[in-house]
């Protein structure tokens, strides 16, 4: 006999008939399991596509609120509590505090220089000359010089230090 | 086809009559074990009954195909398993290919006898080669169908299927 034909014989093999009514019965008695799962899986698994349109769709949603949010200017009428004059002269006060505390900042450091240039040794002028005094006198020009540009910006006002001196004079 | 997809039970069940026996032998030929044929044959159609939805004809796929798949999968993975527990499944792999044929009242002896030499040639032959003669010859898929089955080219299957009848050609003659 031809192999092609002893092979066909083949197709005479069957499985248990009891096995295969049982086995078609259970699969068949879960059909229910598998309709509850089917009502969800068309929007969660099975379809790819689905799945990230509606990821970009909500994200979309999610950018386009959160631009009006931020574009929306809040009013007092939304929010009875908040006193926007209030929080504006606030903001405004700050900026006035930070100039004022350096101009305090200047004007201390000024009179400090100078005392501490004041109270470097001065020798007599009939004793013999010597670089200690050249370099004094240099330093003095210089405090000079820091005192005229640091003055400059507070005004004509004279400082307590500079009266003192006069006075002393 | 779409009222099994769509989940009508009495739709799969005509699918699964008809195409039961097929996937029971393939089945058969891979693990030589009745009890074990049919357990996996079981599990075959139960997946394929929980995937329908999923099943499109992606890629042009037949169910026929789709089935064999499943079915060489979960060949695949019962090997896997079972040699994770060779030792103690040992004593229930003692199949002779007398058992398969047993059944078939219409066959001659003489033709069992030769059909029980195929079946250990049969054996004999590497996974794929056994696949395509399964599928070919005996459950008579075309090419196309073997082809995507095995997720091989139409012109791979009938270079498979040439070697393979050649081998089995090769091994029938050695034993006589």
């Amino acid at each position: 006999m031809e192999l092609n034909e002893i092979l066909k014989q083949f197709k005479k093999i069957e499985s248990n008939h009891e096995y295969k009514a049982k086995s078609r019965a259970v699969i068949l008695a879960s059909h229910q399991d598998l309709k509850t799962q089917s009502l969800w899986r068309p929007f969660l698994i099975s379809e790819g596509r689905f799945g990230a349109s509606l990821v970009m769709t909500s994200i979309i949603i999610v950018a386009l609120l959160g631009g009006f949010s931020i574009k929306s200017t809040p009013d007092s009428g939304s929010f009875p509590g908040l006193d926007l004059a209030g929080i504006e002269a606030e903001a405004q006060a700050i900026d006035i505090q930070i100039q004022l505390t350096s101009l305090n900042y200047e004007e201390y450091a000024k009179p400090k220089s100078t005392k501490v240039v004041g109270a470097l040794p001065v020798k007599k002028e009939n004793t013999v000359a010597n670089d200690d005094s050249a370099l004094i006198a240099e330093l003095k020009k210089m405090d000079g010089e820091i005192e005229t540009e640091v003055i400059q910006p507070v005004g004509a006002e004279p400082g307590i230090d500079q009266a003192l001196e006069v006075l002393a004079l | 086809m779409r009222s099994a997809i769509s989940g009508e039970a009495s739709a799969f069940g005509s699918l699964y009559d008809f195409y039961e026996p097929k996937i029971y032998r393939f089945i058969l030929f891979k693990v030589s074990h009745r009890e074990e044929a049919e357990d996996l044959t079981h599990h075959v159609f139960l997946k394929a009954w929980q995937s329908m939805p999923n099943f499109k004809e992606r890629g042009g796929v037949p169910f026929s195909s789709w089935l064999y798949r499943i079915a060489r999968n979960q060949v695949i993975d019962h090997y896997r398993t079972k040699r994770d527990h060779a030792d103690l499944e040992q004593v229930d792999r003692e199949f002779t290919p007398s058992m398969a044929v047993a059944h078939i009242n219409s066959i001659a002896v003489d033709q069992n006898l030769e059909m029980e030499k195929i079946w250990t040639a049969v054996q004999k032959l590497e996974p794929e080669h056994q696949d395509v003669i399964v599928m070919r010859f005996i459950d008579e898929l075309s090419v196309r169908e073997t082809a995507k089955a095995m997720e091989k080219s139409e012109g791979a299957v009938k270079v498979l299927q040439h070697r393979a009848l050649q081998k089995l050609k090769n091994i029938l003659s050695e034993k006589v």
